[in-house]
């Protein structure tokens, strides 16, 4: 008994705290795009962090419900109707056995979370539950979700209703806009930038390209070309850092990103903005602000 | 300009790359770091790569990154300024099979008019030397090895193939790699290998490691045919 997927939505995987301790063979960890999202969904249906959960992308899923179970949804970038009635997201709820739980379009936002008091039955691979695409690893089979799929939950107690009336709101500005400041400080290679690309940087109405996912979001708007022409060696890269290719076209690095790159590092983004940009779709604007 | 950069790349994570070209020498100088720092820091660390010119550390604490950063930096230094003779390499040497034969690989026949050599002459050069692993990266398992013959030098194809066969044996201007997965890839597959590059399943997932020695060896295409990869560990 468990979760019947009827539709998976744009892109649903199940995720988990991350998997550690495996860059050294180019695994990078995965996980939530957006922490603490994740995290409060976790929290709402009284799990630990590190139990599986699923990440939906925008809209478009629906989920019926096999068993009776505690959820919580947070994030954004979908309504939820259960049963055709909708569903507040931030809270948790009891979902009787039958229900259907489906994902609407919204304006703001880019991924739910959706927990399940328990968690989701998922074979570890590498010591996590999360699933990284590019490496065909973790989730079910290593890939998104498919219509057809059964997810079990993990119920080896009893449900605990009460944890109902819990409602928590997170101040995350992309939920509410689709024009959002980000703030970052230099990254290992801003000085190989003249202070023109620098400002070019800061002064440019960046905005979201189509070809973005949990790997990268590619920015445009402008093209910050290295007038230095300085190779670097490819080294360690980690979600957060902004990567210029030779083209001059900022990409900022997701959960997914690969463990190693070889283009300059403009800049680092701030750990907490790192959620907002996690909600941010193809077509918002950003600003980026140093601190 | 100082030999040794020491930088944040996360609130967690901090690089130390030496300002040194891609070289075996230099990556056994960032191995030495590398050993010196996990040594003095070990209980801060929580996992460490390295990559060509450059070591990696994640760090339990995010709070002193800073700190962390100048106390890498020292440890780093003193490391360089230590002028002790370079210890052998002790890791035993891999060796890998690689089928050479133009059904296992698609651009050999490219490779070979662009470098006017016969396959033949690129399958030795290309077997001949002993690599180096420098880093483990791309997707699970793939190796970055290097140096490739300079006679074997060709830059990147402009257009990645869109499909790549797991085992594909490729090239790249002084490197050479071989691809675990199925996936697209701009370098030059000139064989292919029928060991299995990467499996989740076993203890030990990745077959090489960065800093592993690795040494190709022929094989026919009936012995790739037939090969029997030795049970898993």
């Amino acid at each position: 008994m468990s979760l019947l997927v009827h539709k998976p939505g744009l892109l649903s995987t199940i995720q988990d705290a991350g998997r550690e301790g495996f860059r050294k063979y180019g695994i990078p960890a995965a996980g939530p795009m957006d922490l603490a999202a994740a995290r409060l969904s976790q929290s709402l249906c009284n799990n630990n962090h590190n139990q599986p959960f699923i990440e939906l992308t925008l809209h478009g899923a629906i989920f019926e419900f096999e068993k009776t179970a505690v959820i919580a949804l947070t994030g954004g970038g979908a309504t939820a109707l259960l049963n055709d009635t909708p569903l507040p997201y931030f809270r948790s709820t009891v979902v009787k056995a039958g229900s259907i739980l489906k994902f609407c379009s919204a304006t703001f936002g880019c991924r739910t979370y959706l927990s399940v008091q328990g968690g989701f039955t998922i074979q570890k691979e590498l010591g996590s539950a999360a699933t990284y695409l590019p490496g065909k690893l973790g989730g079910i089979m290593g890939r998104a979700i498919k219509a057809g799929d059964r997810i079990e939950f993990n119920l080896k107690k009893q449900i605990e209703e009460n944890v109902t009336g819990i409602e928590v709101e997170l101040g995350n500005p992309a939920l509410y806009s689709n024009h959002v400041t980000i703030r970052f400080t230099e990254g290992p290679e801003w000085s190989w930038f003249s202070s023109e690309e620098q400002n070019l940087f800061l002064h440019t109405k960046w905005m979201i390209h189509p070809q973005s996912n949990r790997m990268a979001y590619q920015l445009e708007g402008n093209t910050l070309a290295l007038t230095q022409k300085k190779e670097l060696i490819s080294t360690a890269v980690m979600p957060g850092l902004i990567q210029v290719t030779p083209a001059g076209v900022p990409y900022i690095l997701m959960a997914d990103a690969q463990t190693i790159g070889g283009y300059p590092r403009l800049a680092r983004i701030k750990s907490e903005d790192r959620t907002i940009l996690a909600q941010c779709r193809p077509g918002y604007q950003l600003n980026f602000q140093k601190i | 300009m100082s030999l040794v950069r020491v930088y944040p790349i996360h609130e967690k994570v901090c690089t130390v790359q030496l300002e040194k070209p891609i070289s075996t020498a230099t990556f056994q100088v960032v191995e030495r770091i590398q050993q010196a720092i996990l040594k003095k820091f070990k209980k801060d660390i929580t996992e460490s790569t390295l990559c060509y010119n450059s070591a990696t550390f994640f760090l339990q604490d995010e709070k002193k990154i800073d700190t962390y950063c100048l106390q890498f930096e020292q440890t780093a230094i003193a490391v360089l300024n230590n002028q002790q003779t370079l210890e052998e390499n002790k890791k035993p040497t891999i060796r890998i099979p690689v089928c050479y034969d133009i059904s296992f690989a698609p651009d050999l026949a490219a490779v070979s008019n662009q470098l006017n050599r016969s396959e033949e002459e690129i399958a030795k050069l290309h077997s001949q030397p002993k690599y180096q692993v420098y880093t483990i990266g791309f997707v699970p398992g793939f190796p970055y090895m290097g140096e490739v013959d300079a006679r074997l030098n060709l830059p990147r194809k402009k257009t990645p193939t869109t499909r790549v066969a797991p085992g594909s044996v490729a090239i790249a201007g002084l490197q050479t790699g071989i691809y675990p997965v199925e996936i697209a890839g701009g370098w030059h597959v000139i064989g292919r290998t029928p060991s299995k590059l990467f499996d989740k399943h076993r203890e030990n997932p990745c077959l090489l490691e960065t800093g592993d020695q690795v040494q190709f060896y022929q094989i026919t295409k009936e012995e790739f045919e037939n090969w029997n990869e030795p049970a898993c560990t």
